[in-house]
């Protein structure tokens, strides 16, 4: 009898409790979703999570996207190119994510042009921070690009806990920051290194080793998407390196080997800057160009892009 | 398996549910069984050390009840204490014996090394032993009657919510609210889950939050200057306040739904005005093993001056030990005794403060500064934290105060001490009636300013 009594005052409370709390909270985590997909990160052009929903929903045919890396995302001012110009770069990530995005890009009723940034140390893998991915988690290709995937990721609203601050961040550093001018996906230093500062970087990258790695399984994938693309010019380039950097890389050759074949398929052009000669105050480090040397190779790439495709 | 998850959330609810649907005689295998899958979730070999110990101990405790004999019993406890310490011994300090006794062959120019073990330290392997060790204890004292249910005795030293970082229970406190049939009390049930969400909010919003600052500096130590030193300290106070008493009040909540109660482990202990009300404030359960099995019988404060002071250190000493097996623990447990033992010398010749903020601001600075002892993986590391503290190096750059994490970081780290005020002044009266509001405002900061890297709990290493 006490025992059933037990259980009716259970039901009691889930009834009293349980189930107004899970609606309540419900209701207000949809409005707070709503609100930070919408408001929040849509309106956040240098967030990954933005530049990761743009690329797979947004249809325009008059726009003419730039991939790769952080070195795309630093290197490239899209309103210095022109109008329709949008830059996809994401820091952190490596060939696999802007392979993904030129495939999603070719799906699109759009005939203009594609510049891609190639990383004289790819071809590799590297997806990012998984905040980039976690808004658009539902896509199945998509999920696979989260590394150490948990099951709450797959949860509306709950996918988002722990990143909220970090939307929030985003958003006021792009409207904000006294360090970085962000446009249309471009995210550019302004900070200026000091001799000192730069010289321990050299110092640094002295000691390390890089390698043209190109795994066999991302270059089958990249030259099966570019032999079969027979509508849009694909502009490959690669902007200038501080000469330490261009010095780590072990095998630089098999990079230079790589990027001819890349140059004699059809629909493909690639624009080699690495060795272009500037000066260290237009680095941000030795892999990275700051603000002012963007201004820079941003203008003399739009002379070498607006000339007829070979 | 950690309270601060999604699985633990899905154990709790399923436990909790067959718990009340369970007839009272078969409960105690649910808990025994939820107890084990708990604690197997870390690493499931290491339950044979607790059934060995468990076994040992159920067996000293009748045979204690049955001997009359005084030396007899002392040699049953004495066995028990063996088998205990040794386990203790063997997992967590035979590693710090034998590099301490390397390091003293190489400085006699000896080439003689004792070989390291290769094992990890189970997971809360001190709470279950002091507990344990206090069953044992209690029943050769004769106040408390040895457990005779084999499943009951198993729960006492496993039951799950305070398994891996207590509070570390008393039999007479718990032993017998196992037998206890148990109908499920809404009031209970309510304020169960307020401890609950009280610990988590603790945990996830407060705890981790600071613990990301607190991180960031011991990452990036030889570029910080003073400011980032101070505020560090600070937050790793608060972090390892929140992240020990949200453990307690998870466990002490997570016992309460089940109707069953557990002790109070923490009572604001930055409200102390002198550091013995700190350490009555502060890891009670410990503080109280240690008084009644290790001062009190060392004859406590009725000896002279000179021994009570002597016996201050010794406790103050096997608490650093027991904390974990370094130097630096030991240290921070010296630095305890020895501002206990001058505010035992200077009681009645010290200026008093009237002022009880300025108290506790001087008692909060010292234990902040020995949590330095804590917090630092070595000597080396401690000294570089203070001299910096010592450098008054002002840079106010705000990458520089926010120790190269987001300005937006450092802000929410200053807002949840601010939550942490109010969780601590909590009138439970008032929250049980207005429970389904802090249950929402609860999921909510969880889930928008919580940080969610799951981070074990600080205590669990030890």
């Amino acid at each position: 009898m006490k025992h059933n009594s037990s259980i009716s005052s259970f039901k009691i409370f889930v009834f009293r409790y349980g189930i107004p709390y899970m609606l309540i909270v419900a209701v207000m985590l949809f409005v707070v979703n709503f609100i930070f997909e919408n408001l929040i990160i849509a309106e956040t052009s240098g967030s990954g999570a933005n530049k990761v929903n743009r690329i797979l929903k947004h249809q325009s045919k008059d726009e003419l996207v730039i991939l790769g890396s952080s070195r795309a995302e630093g290197s490239i001012i899209p309103d210095s190119l022109g109008i329709n110009y949008y830059n996809y770069g994401l820091a952190g990530t490596q060939d696999n994510i802007w392979i993904y995005f030129l495939e999603e890009e070719l799906k699109k009723n759009n005939t203009n042009p594609i510049l891609i940034n190639f990383d004289l140390d790819g071809l590799g893998y590297r997806n990012g921070d998984p905040l980039y991915w976690l808004f658009n988690s539902s896509n199945p290709k998509i999920k696979t690009f989260i590394d150490n995937w948990k099951p709450r990721y797959a949860i509306p609203v709950i996918k988002h806990m722990g990143y909220f601050e970090r939307y929030i961040s985003n958003f006021i550093q792009e409207r904000g920051s006294v360090t970085e001018i962000i446009n249309k996906g471009a995210i550019l230093e302004t900070k200026k290194r000091t001799p000192s500062e730069f010289n321990l970087l050299i110092q640094e990258r002295k000691k390390e080793h890089l390698f043209f790695k190109n795994d066999k399984k991302l270059e089958d994938e990249l030259m099966h998407v570019l032999h079969n693309n027979k509508k849009r010019e694909i502009i490959f380039f690669i902007p200038p390196y501080h000469e330490s950097y261009l010095n780590s890389i072990e095998n630089y050759s098999e990079a230079l080997s790589f990027l001819s074949i890349l140059d004699s398929i059809p629909n493909v052009r690639v624009l080699n800057y690495s060795h272009f000669k500037m000066d260290n105050a237009y680095f941000y480090n030795t892999a990275h160009l700051n603000y002012d040397g963007a201004v820079i190779f941003t203008k003399l790439m739009k002379l070498d892009i607006t000339n007829p495709a070979k | 398996m950690l309270f601060n998850s999604l699985e633990f959330l899905l154990f709790f609810v399923v436990v909790t549910t067959l718990y009340y649907l369970l007839p009272h005689r078969y409960r105690w295998m649910l808990l025994l069984s939820a107890s084990c899958l708990f604690y197997m979730y870390f690493k499931p070999i290491y339950i044979l050390i607790l059934g060995f110990t468990i076994v040992v101990d159920y067996w000293v405790g009748l045979e204690l009840e049955k001997c009359e004999n005084q030396s007899k019993r002392k040699i049953i406890l004495i066995l028990s204490l063996i088998a205990n310490l040794g386990v203790l011994i063997e997992f967590k300090y035979a590693n710090f014996i034998a590099d301490n006794i390397n390091q003293l062959f190489s400085f006699s120019n000896s080439h003689a090394q004792i070989p390291l073990l290769e094992i990890a330290l189970p997971i809360g392997l001190s709470f279950h032993t002091f507990q344990a060790m206090s069953y044992t204890i209690e029943v050769y004292r004769k106040n408390q009657k040895a457990e005779h249910h084999f499943g009951t005795y198993a729960l006492y030293v496993m039951f799950y919510p305070q398994l891996v970082a207590g509070p570390i229970e008393r039999p007479q406190n718990i032993l017998h609210q196992f037998k206890k049939k148990i109908n499920f009390s809404y009031a209970n049930f309510k304020t169960g889950l307020v401890f609950i969400f009280i610990g988590l909010i603790k945990k996830i919003v407060i705890a981790d939050r600071l613990g990301y600052y607190v991180d960031s500096y011991y990452d990036n130590l030889q570029t910080m200057t003073f400011l980032p030193t101070v505020i560090s300290i600070t937050f790793y106070s608060f972090q390892i306040y929140c992240d020990f008493s949200g453990y307690s009040s998870i466990a002490i909540g997570t016992a309460k739904c089940l109707g069953i109660n557990l002790m109070k482990n923490f009572d604001r202990p930055y409200s102390a005005s002198t550091l013995r009300d700190f350490w009555k404030k502060w890891h009670i359960s410990l503080s109280s093993w240690f008084r009644d099995y290790v001062f009190i019988p060392l004859g406590g404060s009725k000896v002279s001056p000179f021994l009570t002071n002597r016996n201050l250190l010794i406790v103050f000493l096997l608490s650093g030990i027991w904390h974990g097996a370094k130097w630096t623990f030991v240290f921070w447990g010296l630095i305890h005794a020895t501002f206990l033992i001058i505010e035992n010398i200077t009681k009645n010749t010290r200026l008093k403060i009237e002022n009880k903020y300025i108290n506790q601001f001087f008692i909060f600075v010292i234990v902040s500064i020995a949590w330095v002892f804590f917090r630092a993986p070595s000597f080396d590391i401690a000294y570089i934290v203070l001299k910096k503290l010592i450098s008054l190096d002002l840079d106010f750059r705000i990458s520089q105060i926010g120790a190269l994490v987001s300005p937006l970081n450092l802000f929410l780290s200053f807002m949840s001490i601010i939550i942490l005020y109010f969780l601590d002044n909590i009138r439970f009266a008032k929250i049980r009636k207005d429970a389904l509001l802090f249950f929402i405002i609860g999921t909510l900061l969880i889930i928008l300013i919580g940080k969610t890297n799951e981070a074990q709990f600080i205590y669990f290493q030890f």
